[in-house]
């Protein structure tokens, strides 16, 4: 499988689900959908929604072999099954964990256990769309979506497999979620909590054959690097341009901002030959925070843009940038 | 058998009770299920779908139904062992299922394994496990 | 570049160590008993193959029992079975581990502080974590009432913020096993935290193999942590109908014409992972090559396998030939073997397809230690390293009679001298993750 030139990677087709124009679980409401619906949680009908949309661009004949790399975050039950369980489960003196396994369980449907699966984001994109090849979930709260990426890009490289679909989805609007958020962070001025998700559709090419991925784009843009720096202790201080992989012509887009990282990465950035800085101002939505900057920044890219780096950062202090050029080079 | 039945009559009330809750399950417009309509072949449940009926059926009803239990709806008190062994359906169990299944129709034939009793039930063989249970209860 | 173990560590329903986990996988004796962490007698499922309760104490990140570090088991066993993986490695001083010095209490960002003393390489170390889910904190929810106003908590949880103080956590954050390693050793490379539910300890380590293999990093620490047996992990399985109902200790029993289900299982197996001219370089000893991988998605039902096996036959396929090895190259597999009814017989013929008429040993842990979820790949791929370097094989512990429909070379209970020069090692998640994984000799 594995082929001795190196392989470009393409971007063929993006999907969305858009915090900006929330997506209802009523195109859920047929086919095969149907039967999934009842397991799914939020996060995994967005991932589901983006993915299709992304494939439809696509328009691969075949998904066998295609691979499916995603990130995830919290799981994100429903949590009128949540109060029924503990309202069960309460004796004359409150909760108890005898009257949770006697009358509490009972109340509770056995398949609200997917949704507390947070691999099922991702899973129920595979048993609905049929990609059955190499594959990756992962948790994000931010920048870890990069480590999904490099999954994705590493198999397609090396030959795994032909195509992936790769993004994330999540919500940073799940009650229980936002509150953990508030616990950490307290209030957050930067930037709104949404619920989202984007996904690339991703093909290897030989750069020296001429035959394009159908359904690719006169866009062509190609994806040059990944490169990242996890939040949270140790930090290894401030992200210098070099180690994100920016180069000093590149357009940057720069989304997801705390301000202590922004006064960093205002430092790295400075005296590059091209300055401009475009700031995205997408709600944030955690792991699909990442993919929805990439998506939204290709689709607006002028056609004079070459090069393109897009920065995100993460309420972690992590921070991370994808690079991405227009044909293969 | 149930157009005997007035309206009213609790056998009535349980069908429905349990036409409902499959219905529910499986995301379906009520009107598409009927009582003979085979869970697997007919409504397209899996697995999981059973775990979903089952729960919907014990909440409308208060009742409890064990795995032991709907294997007793399709071997009686005949043992595990005697009904299949090595896993696979004996004469003896055939007969059985004939007996407690008849939904089962044409699928009851040698070579059915333990594993694929599932494939037989209707909605019926729902209203029957769940009126066994009430019935159970009241006598007790 | 060739992916090589210099490390491992195993906390394991056996004990702490790697000698306790072996020993005990290949005595044919088996760790479900009943549940003693807490009370699960009005359980459905009221027994599990438990990391003892002296272990688990020694253990447990220190601190007060609110602390979210503390109550999630799978943390502790997650610094225990890395530290012993860095000490073999040589990558911190042996010593009697993490818990000795207690960390400092969490801070509001409920980290632990950074611990001096690491070797340099672990400055640029990756980190590839197989993680099980959130633990849900039952107690904590209970006290907010039966309908919880989540403005009010929102309000609630601000002002707590501001004035430095704790409210209720409600769950565990999912990758707080990560950043307790990152933190107390000093990692600061990139991190793949694998969600893959049953997979993910498998899936960890074959990405800890392509990092090192494609140059994205020298060092990785890698493996699996899990805990399900608390109660709504446990509540959750039983209800799914996965666990058997039999309050046994053979409550698992893989490949079992009798098997009715899956036994709890919990602990951590951990690796150092680094290049094998690079191990050499620093006199470091390869316990054993990571040389194939692959992974597919059954793309079929939520829980049930495909009933062809075709994506678990492409995950071994691609393995083999990742390793550039044909079927008949191996000695021995480590099967998922759940001892549910549909993975054992589906896996089977998944086996059967690949590697012919039944010639290769086969055997299951997990009727030993029961399934660990995320780490369950990572403690077999931990119990392949311990065959090749002891050249004998653990046996399937409560397999008796085998299911006609299981055409597999199934090794009964206990020790299996065999000579053991590359292994294979399935892990088949919920979901329809499939990982293959290929250890040889190093």
């Amino acid at each position: 499988m594995s082929t001795a030139t190196p392989r470009a990677v393409e971007v063929v087709a993006l999907g969305c689900a858009d915090p900006r124009a929330p997506i209802g679980d009523d195109v859920m409401r047929s086919g095969p959908e149907r039967m999934a619906l009842r397991l799914m949680s939020r996060s995994a009908v967005l991932a589901y929604h983006a993915a299709r949309e992304a494939l439809a661009g696509a328009a691969w004949p075949d998904l066998t072999e295609a691979g499916l790399f995603m990130a995830v975050g919290a799981s994100g039950s429903d949590l009128e099954q949540l109060r029924r369980i503990l309202l069960a489960s309460q004796g004359e003196r409150g909760f108890t964990l005898a009257r949770f396994g006697e009358q509490g369980l009972r109340v509770c449907n056995p398949l609200f256990a997917f949704q507390l699966m947070n691999n099922f984001t991702m899973a129920h994109t595979a048993i609905l769309t049929g990609t059955r090849g190499p594959n990756a979930v992962l948790f994000s709260r931010g920048v870890g979506t990069l480590a999904a990426l490099d999954e994705a890009l590493a198999a397609l490289r090396h030959g795994d497999c032909a195509r992936a679909l790769v993004g994330a989805a999540d919500s940073a609007v799940h009650p229980v979620t936002a509150l953990e958020h508030t616990r950490w962070h307290g209030e957050l001025a930067d930037a709104p909590a949404g619920e989202g998700a984007a996904v690339l559709a991703l093909a290897a090419v030989d750069p020296r054959a001429g035959a394009p991925e159908p359904g690719a784009g006169p866009s062509r843009w190609h994806i040059a690097s990944v490169e990242w720096s996890e939040g949270g202790a140790p930090r290894p201080g401030a992200p210098s341009r070099a180690a994100l992989g920016i180069a000093d012509d590149d357009a940057v887009v720069l989304h997801g901002w705390r301000a202590d990282v922004a006064a960093e990465l205002a430092t790295a950035l400075a005296g590059r030959a091209a300055p401009a800085v475009s700031v995205l101002s997408l709600p944030d939505c955690l792991a699909a925070t990442a993919p929805l900057a990439w998506a939204e920044a290709l689709s607006r890219a002028p056609a004079t843009c070459h090069a393109l780096a897009v920065v995100t950062a993460d309420r972690d202090g992590g921070v991370g940038a994808v690079r991405f050029v227009r044909g293969a080079r | 058998m149930s157009a005997a039945l007035t309206s009213s009559s609790p056998a009535v009330h349980h069908a429905e009770t349990v036409r409902l809750a499959v219905a529910e399950a499986l995301n379906l417009d009520p009107a598409t299920v009927g009582p003979d309509s085979n869970l697997m072949d007919d409504l397209g449940a899996d697995s999981l779908a059973f775990l979903d009926i089952v729960f919907r059926i014990e909440q409308a009803f208060s009742i409890e139904i064990t795995r032991g239990e709907m294997e007793r709806a399709a071997r009686g008190d005949m043992s595990a062992e005697e009904f299949a062994p090595a896993g696979v359906i004996s004469e003896r169990g055939l007969e059985r299922l004939r007996e407690l299944l008849p939904e089962g129709g044409a699928k009851i034939a040698p070579g059915l394994r333990a594993t694929q009793i599932l494939s037989l039930f209707t909605v019926a063989t729902f209203v029957k496990i769940a009126e066994g249970k009430l019935t159970g209860g009241a006598q007790a | 570049m060739t992916a090589v173990i210099t490390g491992l560590g195993v906390i394991s329903p056996f004990g702490a160590g790697v000698t306790a986990f072996f020993d005990g996988l290949c005595s044919g004796r088996s760790a479900v008993a009943p549940i003693t962490s807490f009370d699960a007698a009005s359980f459905p499922v009221s027994v599990a193959a438990e990391v003892p309760a002296a272990t688990a104490e020694r253990w447990r990140a220190p601190g007060a029992v609110s602390d979210a570090h503390a109550r999630d088991r799978k943390v502790g066993f997650a610094l225990a079975a890395a530290h012993q993986a860095l000490a073999q490695a040589g990558l911190v001083d042996a010593g009697p581990g993490p818990s000795t010095a207690p960390s400092t209490a969490p801070s509001p960002a409920h980290g632990l502080e950074p611990r001096a003393g690491g070797h340099a390489a672990l400055a640029a170390a990756a980190l590839s974590l197989g993680l099980g889910l959130e633990t849900a904190l039952l107690e904590d929810f209970a006290v907010l009432g039966d309908h919880i106003d989540w403005d009010t908590e929102r309000a609630r949880a601000l002002a707590a913020h501001a004035a430095g103080e704790r409210t209720p956590r409600l769950r565990t954050p999912a990758d707080l096993a990560a950043r307790a390693l990152r933190a107390h050793f000093g990692l600061g490379g990139p991190q793949y935290l694998h969600m893959s539910a049953c997979a993910a300890g498998a899936a960890a380590l074959a990405c800890a193999a392509s990092l090192i293999e494609r140059g994205r990093a020298r060092t990785v620490l890698c493996g699996g942590t899990d805990s399900m047996i608390n109660p709504l992990g446990l509540g959750g399985m039983a209800r799914l109908g996965a666990t058997s109902p039999r309050a046994a200790s053979d409550a698992c029993r893989p490949f079992d014409l009798h098997r009715d289900g899956l036994a709890m299982g919990e602990g951590a197996a951990m690796f150092v992972v680094e290049d094998a001219a690079a191990a050499r370089d620093r006199g470091a000893t390869a316990l054993a090559a990571i040389t194939g991988w692959g992974s597919t998605q059954d793309a079929y039902k939520a829980t049930a396998p495909r009933p062809d096996g075709a994506a678990a036959v492409a995950a071994m396929q691609r393995a083999l030939q990742r390793a550039g090895l044909v079927p008949g190259d191996l000695d021995y597999l480590n099967a998922h073997g759940t001892g549910t009814p549909l993975n054992d017989v589906a896996e089977a013929q998944a086996i059967a397809a690949v590697f012919g008429p039944p010639r290769l040993p086969v055997s299951s842990i997990k009727g030993a230690i029961g399934h660990a979820m995320a780490a369950a790949g990572a403690l077999e791929l931990a119990a392949c390293v311990l065959a090749l370097a002891q050249q004998r094989a653990p046996g399937t512990t409560g397999l008796r009679e085998l299911d006609p429909l299981c055409a597999v070379v199934a090794l009964p209970p206990g020790a299996h001298p065999l000579r053991l020069r590359r292994v294979l090692s399935n892990s088949f998640g919920f979901g329809g993750h499939n990982a293959s994984v290929i250890l040889e000799a190093a």
